[in-house]
This record gives structure tokens, sequence and C-alpha cells, in this order.
């Protein structure tokens, strides 16, 4: 059966009164009017939807606008009851070949409103469902027309878009007149004004009404195949020109041609939007009954203005303050306006499930439905100069549909000093759909580089998230400042177990004047750096100095070089170990470098602290960040304090173990890769071998286009002995010669330092695969020769001679890599590590993170890293016995450009029995000191006090227990 | 009542030679053929119809007479109301649907 006018009306409040909690009956501005002597006659929608009307966003379906188009209000009531019942029952619905399960009726009802306005034009639909003769029969409403004895407007030529037929439009066009008319005698007459009908004022009153309709479809009928428009309708889409639009009188009398240049804009991004939805209604009624509904641009159809689809998508481009409503129209299929079971139902089914799955995509959030822009401009304050700095556009995305986020234009600089440059660094951002709504945050990335310090520049970039119809233009702001520089204090223990065996041959002592220069050697031009020495006390080093040419520089780095090369040991009652001493006086020296960006202390120590200051004391008093190198094993050493410290300032600590004669650069290596920590620098590659004798090495490195500067270090015995080239990725060799490159040679290591890109032959050398190259310089040295040259060096085999290669990069790649335990004693579960970035933010998750631990059973597993997003990916394992976890930390990847990089970081893992002992602390309240000072200045007589029964000596045990003096003679 | 109306296939090169002519063909299926020309159906009066077929342009096919079809599907139109016992239209969707929990 068709359903009548009143049924609809009463099916209406029915619905209401059914469903109170999820459907609203709404009774429309106006009453519809007719010249048939009818009364006015009531117009409802219906709102379903578990939100209040402002709750939830809305889609206004609006039905049965032209009377003869019998078929979709049928659409409406199927809608109505197919949801409702649905969402009330738990249960899904099923057309043809199309299903929505439970949780999609669930999903719509719950996340949106939605408006069916079931029959627009209910005296027009009484009319023809009474008085029809042809199936082609009454099209418009039943209203009067002022100054005619003709009845009636075509509702859907009466909105208020391009109205006036002959100011807009090419009226010589037969294309344009065929379809509006001004004559109220034909079907299809716009009316004598835009909105001079109560019904099509109606829907701008329910638009007004409840501004978070965001979807408008229009429901008619008929076509041969079943059509799909969205806007516009009165020319042409084009999206290249913003100006050619429908309220520019340039273009007026000559719209409506097809084929001309005059068009209509919108953006290609609100197309796109239009695309995707109207692709939505379309995927949801072809499997129905097996059709294939067309999508098109309504003018595809035929020009026109007042209609529907145009009116409500245009308001928002008429008012900043309307909302945007995208809006669609649908000509259902059918071989007549009326057609007959089953095309009937057949027809219904497959409108109604369009609509379904329209909703269920405006209810999974429609991209561009709920796009907020989380950065409204963006600045790169205070960029450092020499460095590439990068900050993001963010755009929060709140749906279920796949998005994308991309850089349209730009980024560009509009003013400001023309050194300074910006540039895209992640251009295009995308998520995949996913089930349930979420909020997500979609980024792109800039980057600004090449300002000097002062500089300032001002810019733009334009971007976009097309699914979302979303475009803005974000400006940009920039300015330079110098590059921060890096000052460190050198705090080295002096204490008389320096005097010990390393474990490779040398004493700790010879150990450590070997290893501490390469810091110094290899610190940046600039860099301030000073040195303190601790044992019972501290005692000055050298004062803070600066940096100057790498070489020699007498001046700079040979007075902190001269000061670890006179490093000796204390003697007496001052060889005990108060390692806060030694930190506390390298904190005092470095704290007025007001210079200097980066503070860093770099302790080293072999013993475990027993005299006051104890650094559980200096802890609070410590601001910099500090570095520590433990010489020796967890026992000897005990560093619960120092590991607690490291850890509170951004640094770490590392532990040598016992050294080992295969091994002898552990300790400058350590010196290396602090020194990229206090620097900031990233180290690149860090590999061992052997140089057989006579024979040569190659070894590989990849730069990027992050990495601005570079050190190529090779640590050997024989530094004179070794020729150490480049191989650039061109092929070209580079050696010291090279106009753009530093070679340096000192005690026991030789480095390139250069920037990139470096100037070659035929090209400038840059990102790409680099190698050092190793061979012999001049005769064929022998062990004998070695060996008698230089009887006590280490690193050499009878056959070849150990080298350490090491290469640091000033890189806006960087890995962070961090090992924390959950305690110190065996069985202690070590946590590892390691985030990627580029350009400071910029996270990389498409890396594969390694970290070989050496166990002191001297296996070494390597545990794959799980990327855990942002950059960052962890691991753990178990530390069961005690000994030093030596951790390699390496990761490689792809940089945003597909240049293949590496980075390395060492860590050490700690475990030892008594590891979870309270660190040492000062409790006597300074009474041992003062008891010491009278037994040693002999201020009062023992023996007299001891007749008195105090025993002095077993009072003076009890305070070496105190101090944890106990534990050994000395530090 | 108006005059008779014709539902009527048009099949023309242009628009052109309908232009000024009372061809109702809004919301009509309408199809452009690959060698140009334009398919559509229309409703016209007739007299309209009478100077379409004089027209060399203008192919005119008068469609099979609907108003029997208008008939019978005005004999389908609802002439009670139904839903005036509180009753609900029943969704086809919901024809052979079984409860999900």
């Amino acid at each position: 059966m068709w359903t009548s006018v009143d049924e609809i009306e009463t099916a209406i409040g029915n619905f209401a009164a059914t469903y109170p909690s999820i459907a609203e009956q709404i009774t429309l501005h106006e009453p519809a009017v007719s010249a048939d002597g009818f009364s006015p006659r009531p117009v409802s929608a219906l709102r379903i939807g578990a939100n209040a009307a402002g709750a939830a966003d809305g889609a206004l379906l609006i039905f049965g606008q032209h009377a003869r188009e019998w078929v979709p209000p049928e659409v409406a009531l199927e809608l109505a009851a197919g949801l409702l019942g649905a969402y009330s029952a738990g249960t899904g619905l099923v057309y043809g070949g199309k299903s929505y399960s439970a949780a999609d009726i669930q999903r719509i009802v719950n996340n949106i409103n939605v408006f069916l306005i079931p029959c627009v034009n209910p005296h027009g639909r009484k009319f023809s469902l009474d008085h029809d003769t042809m199936d082609a029969g009454w099209r418009k409403n039943r209203n009067h027309i002022p100054s005619s004895t003709s009845i009636g407007v075509d509702l859907n030529r009466n909105y208020d878009f391009v109205f006036d037929q002959a100011k807009y439009f090419d009226v010589t066009d037969p294309d344009v007149t065929t379809y509006t008319s001004t004559d109220p005698a034909r079907e299809v007459f716009q009316g004598r004004s835009a909105f001079s009908e109560p019904e099509t004022r109606n829907i701008r009153w329910l638009l007004d009404t409840y501004p978070r309709i965001r979807w408008f479809v229009d429901i008619h009928g008929r076509t041969f195949a079943g059509e799909i428009y969205f806007p516009w309708g009165d020319d042409e889409n084009q999206g290249s020109n913003p100006a050619m639009n429908w309220r520019n009188p340039a273009f007026d009398h000559q719209r409506g041609r097809e084929g001309d240049t005059v068009r209509e804009y919108i953006s290609a991004a609100d197309l796109a939007t239009h695309q995707y939805l109207a692709n939505r209604l379309k995927a949801g009624a072809d499997p129905v009954n097996g059709q294939s509904y067309i999508v098109k641009q309504s003018f595809g159809l035929y020009p026109t203005g007042g209609a529907s689809d145009d009116y409500v998508w245009s308001r928002h481009l008429v008012s900043p303050y309307l909302p945007r409503v995208e809006a669609f129209v649908i000509e259902h299929r059918a071989s007549r306006f009326k057609p007959e079971s089953p095309e009937r139902e057949d027809v219904i089914r497959e409108v109604a499930s369009g609509l379904i799955n329209f909703c269920l995509a405006c209810a999974s959030g429609v991209p561009g439905l709920v796009v907020e822009l989380r950065t409204s401009s963006v600045v790169f304050n205070h960029c450092p100069e020499g460095r590439i700095s990068s900050r993001p556009v963010i755009l929060q995305v709140t749906g279920c549909e796949a998005a994308t986020f991309r850089v349209a234009s730009g980024p560009s600089r509009t003013g400001g000093s023309t050194r300074i440059g910006f540039a895209t660094a992640v251009a295009s951002q995308s998520i995949p759909a996913v089930a349930a709504p979420t909020t997500r945050e979609l980024f792109v990335w800039l980057t600004c580089s090449g300002g000097l310090s002062g500089d300032t520049a001002t810019g733009t970039v334009r971007v976009e998230c097309p699914e979302a119809g979303f475009v803005r233009d974000v400006p940009i702001t920039a300015d330079f400042v110098a590059a921060p520089r890096a000052g460190a204090v050198l705090v080295l223990d002096r204490s008389g177990s320096m005097e010990e065996d390393g474990g490779d041959g040398r004493t700790r002592l010879q150990v450590l004047r070997d290893s501490a220069p390469g810091f110094v050697d290899v610190a940046p031009q600039g860099a301030r750096i000073g040195l303190v020495r601790f044992a019972t006390d501290e005692s000055p080093g050298a004062p803070m100095t600066t940096m100057g040419p790498e070489g020699p520089d007498p001046g700079g780095r040979g007075i902190i070089r001269g000061a670890i090369a006179s490093h000796t040991v204390a003697t007496g009652d001052a060889q005990y170990t108060s390692i806060g001493d030694g930190v506390f006086a390298g904190s005092a020296l470095v704290a007025p470098e007001a210079s200097v960006a980066f503070k860093s202390l770099v302790v080293l120590t072999d013993g475990h602290e027993n005299r006051a200051r104890f650094l559980s004391e200096v802890s609070a008093l410590i601001n910099n960040r500090v570095f520590a190198i433990g010489l020796g094993t967890p026992e000897q050493i005990q560093p619960i304090a120092l590991q607690a410290l490291t850890n509170g300032t951004n640094g770490y600590m590392l532990m040598t173990g016992t050294l080992d004669a295969n091994d002898p650069f552990r300790l400058a290596k350590y010196y290396l890769q602090i020194l990229t920590g206090v620097t900031n620098d990233q180290v690149v590659l860090d590999p061992g071998g052997w140089l057989p004798f006579g024979g040569s090495e190659v070894i590989p490195f990849h730069l990027n286009e992050a990495d601005a500067a570079v050190d190529a270090i090779v640590l050997t015995a024989f530094p004179q002995l070794i020729r150490v080239r480049l191989r650039a990725p061109s092929g070209q060799v580079l050696d010291q010669s090279h106009p753009a490159m530093t070679f340096t040679r000192g005690n026991r290591i030789s480095y390139y330092r250069f920037a990139l890109p470096i100037p070659g032959a035929f090209s400038a050398e840059g990102p790409g695969r680099w190698e050092i190259l190793l061979d012999w310089r001049g005769r064929q040295p022998t062990w004998d020769r070695l060996s008698k040259a230089h009887r006590a060096a280490v690193g050499v085999s009878r056959k070849a001679l150990r080298y350490d290669a090491l290469v640091h990069a000033r890189s806006d790649l960087e890995m962070t890599a961090t090992v924390s335990q959950d305690r110190l004693t065996p069985g202690a579960t070590v946590s590892v590590r390691a985030r990627l970035s580029q350009y400071q933010s910029v996270p990389i998750n498409d890396a594969r993170v390694r970290a070989t631990v050496r166990f002191p059973d001297g296996s070494a597993p390597a545990l794959l890293l799980a990327a855990r997003g942002d950059g960052a990916f962890e691991t753990e394992f178990t530390a069961p016995v005690t000994g030093v976890y030596p951790i390699r930390i390496t990761a490689e990847g792809r940089t945003l450009r597909g240049f293949r990089f590496t980075r390395e970081a060492v860590r050490t893992a700690i475990a030892w029995q008594g590891g979870d002992a309270p660190p040492p602390t000062k409790h006597d309240d300074g009474w041992c000191a003062v008891l010491r000072c009278l037994l040693e200045s002999k201020a009062i007589d023992p023996e007299l006090l001891k007749r008195l029964g105090i025993h002095l000596d077993r009072m003076a045990k009890c305070c070496e227990d105190e101090e944890r003096i106990a534990r050994g003679p000395r530090g | 009542m108006a005059q008779q109306r014709f539902e009527v296939l048009l099949h023309l090169k242009s628009l052109k030679a309908i232009s000024g002519l009372a061809v109702d063909s809004a919301c009509m299926p309408r199809r452009k053929r690959a060698d140009g020309t334009i398919e559509m159906v229309a409703v016209v009066t007739g007299d309209t119809l009478k100077r379409l077929q004089r027209k060399r342009t203008v192919s005119v096919e008068v469609l099979a007479d609907t108003s029997a079809a208008a008939k019978a599907a005005a004999d389908q139109v609802s002439r009670t109301n139904r839903y005036a016992d509180g009753s609900l239209p029943v969704a086809l969707g919901l024809q052979g649907v079984r409860r999900v929990d």
C-alpha cells in the first residue's frame, strides 16, 4: 500500500511515543498550505538518536518534495522503522545483498541524530495520491500563486541559490531554461521569490534551529539506473579559481553552459569529501538488488538554480557563522514514479540501505566532520645556528574513517632573512580506518634551517585533510640563536687503588692516562673543559679551558692533556675515596661558565666511597649532567650512589669490568662516547677489529641528510703507522690532504673531522655509504719490530694490530638510549629503551633496533627491541649473576628521505651481591672527625682514658664502621 | 482539470529543439548518447505533443498509456489510517533478522 499523508503524520507520532528515549517528533515551523480548500497541514520531522538534539551531529534526510514521487516517503518510514526497531531489539538490518550488524545500528543511533522529514510536501502528495491520472503526475506543492490562476511551486527550485535565472545564467541557453522556470504554469516553476513557500522555509528553519546538522540528503525519483548527486548544480565544478563562484558578478549571465570556461568553484578537499560520502550512499544501495547507482555532480543531471542541495551546501560560504553541511541528492531508479510491487519494495530497500550506509559513515566520523587543527601557528623559536630544527603541524581527527593530513603547498618564506629556509620533512601522514570512533592526531613536519644568530623570518604553509574537506593556511615564524657550547669537567680518581692492575697489564692509572686524552683531542673547538681530582679530598687539576684548533693546541687542549698526563695517585691518609668531593668540586668549577649551554661532569673512579663528602650528600646540589665511568667491577666500586646520581641528571654510568688485553681501548671508547653525550652528538658506528700486518681493512658507514658534521676516529696503539683514508659515496678516496677535511693524529688516536657536504672531484659528497680505509703506512711492520719499539704496548698481537673505529656525527637524527634496572642484585630485570627521532622530534618508527648483551659467562645474545610507537623501542632481560653486562644498542633504518642510517650506543648493566645496600652516608654528625683529630693531635691521653673504661681504639673502630672504612684499607 | 498530458520519450540533437515548449522533463530519466544526442522522458500536453511531432530534429515516442498504471497505483493508496491504533510500519529490513545479543 502507498502511505497516505495522514498515516505518515500518525506514524511519526507513534514512533516518538513508542521509542521516547531515541525518537522525537518535531513539528516544523510552518504548516503547509493548500489552494484546494484544505486546512493548513502541520509538517513533522522525526529525530532518531540516543543523544539530545544539540549533543551530537546530525544528518537531515528529506523526502517527498515532489508530490508524484511516491517512493521517497515510503523510504522514510522504512528507515525510521528499521533504525528504531533494530536498535531497540538489538538486531541488525538486512536489505537484499546488504546487511548491517546490530553494532552498526547502535553506532548510528548512539553517535548521531538522524532527522527525517518523511513528507516535505504533504498537500502535494495528497493531491497526487488522489488525482494523478498518469504516472508522471503532480510535481509541485499545492500553494496558491500570487497573481496567477496556476497552483503550485516546484519546491526544489525555490531555495535561495542562484534563484534569479536571468541574472546568474545564460538564459539564451535552452539547457538552462528547460529545467527551471518563472512561468507558474510550468512544472518547474520556481516561485515568485526564493523561500516563497512554507515547505522550503521549513527546511531552512530546521537547519537554523539545529546547527549541529552536518549532512543533508534530498531523496527523489526517478532515473534509469539510479543516480546520486553532489554540488554544484549551476555549472561544472572547478577547483583552481576560488574567485570564480556564484557570488562573483563578473560571471553573471554566463553560468549553466556546458563545456565553457565559466565554472563553479569547489575546493579539491570539499569535492573529495562529497565524493566520499556520495560513494557511501552508492555502496549501501548497489548490493541490495545488484544495481549500480551513478555518482556525479548534480550539474551532470542538468543545470538549475534554487535546488536544495546547492542551497544547503552554500550556506556556510555565504555566512561564516553557519556550519558546513555536505549535501546530496539521490534519484532512485525505477521504471515508474509509482512502481508496482515487487519493484516498489526493491527500490525502498535499496534507497533505505543507501541512506543507512550514509548515516553509518557519518556516525563513524566522516573525515572532516570532527577535525581540529591543534597548531594554529608554527613557531621555530631559538633555532640553533648550523642545525635543522623541526616543528609539527598537528591535526586532531575524531572518527573511524581513514584520513590523510598533508602539506598542500609551501612552506614558503614570506618575509625576514633570506638565509632562512623552510622545508618539509614529513609531507603527509595517513591513518587507516578503525572499528570504533577514536580521536587520533596526524602530523606533518616542517623544518627550518640556514639562519644565523639574530635572523628572523616569517612564512606560511597550506595543509589539508582532503577526506575531511579541511584546508588551512598556517603561519610560520622563526628566529635563530648562536649554536650552544658544551662544557665539561673531567673528575678523576687519584685514590690509592688506581695503582692496581687494570687487567690488561697496565695499572688503572696508566689506562686512564692512555684513554682520557682522546676526550680532549676530539672535543669540538670552542668547548670548555676543566679537570679536578679527588681522593680523600678534592684537589685542583686544570681550570676551565677553551678548546682551540684540533691538534697540539698548547694553550687549550694541551693544558688539559698535560693535567691528565700529570695525574698521579695520592699517598698516605689522602688515599681514600671521596667521590662526593670530586663531584662537588667539578660542579663548582663548571658552575660559573655562563657561555656554556650544556654543562657536564665526567667522573672516573675505581673504588667505592669511603670518605665524606659522600655522593648522597652532594647529589641534591648537582644540576649538571653527570656521566660516570666505573673502572673495575661492581664489587670493587659498589656504585650504588653513582648510578643513582647519573640517572638523575640525564647522564649515565658505564662500568668497564675487568679490562682485557684484547680490548685495550674500552675506556677510551667510553670517554669518546661520553663526549658525544656532552656535545649532543650521535654515534654512527662503533666497531673494532684487528688490522693484519701488511693487510688492509674497509669499515663502511652510512651518512644521511640529517648529519651535519662528522668525526671518523681510529684508535690504535700506533696511529703513526696506520694510513687512514675515507672513501666517499661517489667512490672518490679522500685523504688528509683534502682541504675541506681536518685530519688530526694524537696519542693512540687519529681522526678526520669534516662538515657535509664536502666538495668532491665531480660533485659534493654527502649522504650515502662511506668507508674508512685502513692500511699500513710505509714499511710493513712486524711483531718483532713493534714489540721492540714499544714493549709495553697493548693491542698488538703477533699478526695484527688492534684498532677501534668510531664515527660520530653532529646530526639531527638522534637516538637516545637508556638502560634501567629494577635493582642492582643478581636477578635484576634490565630494561633497554631507545628512541629514534629526526629533526628533534619527528619519530622514526620504521627501524630495526637490537641490543647485544654480553653476559658475564661470555654469551652475547642479540635482543630485538620491540617498537612501541612514537619512535620508541624497548626490550628487557634478566641479569642472573654478579657482573658487568655491556649492552651494545644498534639501530638501523631509513631517514625521512630514505637514506640508510645507523646509530649505536653502549651502556652497561650491573649486578652484584650487596647491590641492594643503602648508599654510603655520613651519620656521625662530625664526632668521628673530632675523635680522629683528638687522637692524631694527641690532645688527650689514651692510657688515662683507658683506666676510666674509655677505649679510644674501639671508638675509632666504631667510626670506621660508620664510614665503611672497614671494607678496605684505602680507596 | 488541466488538459490531457502524455508521457513521451524524446530523442533530440539539442535542447534548442524544445526551447520555449512546455516540456516537463525534470527528475525524469535522461541520458546523453554516445553520438551526443539526448534521450529523455518528458510529460507534455496534447498541443505540445503535436508541435514536437512536427519538428524534424525531434523524435517523439508516446510511451504506453500510463493512465492504467496510475489507476492501479491509486488503487494501492491507503484510504484508511493504518496507524491510528498506535501501531507502526513494519520495516522490510527487519524481516528475517534475528536478535543478536
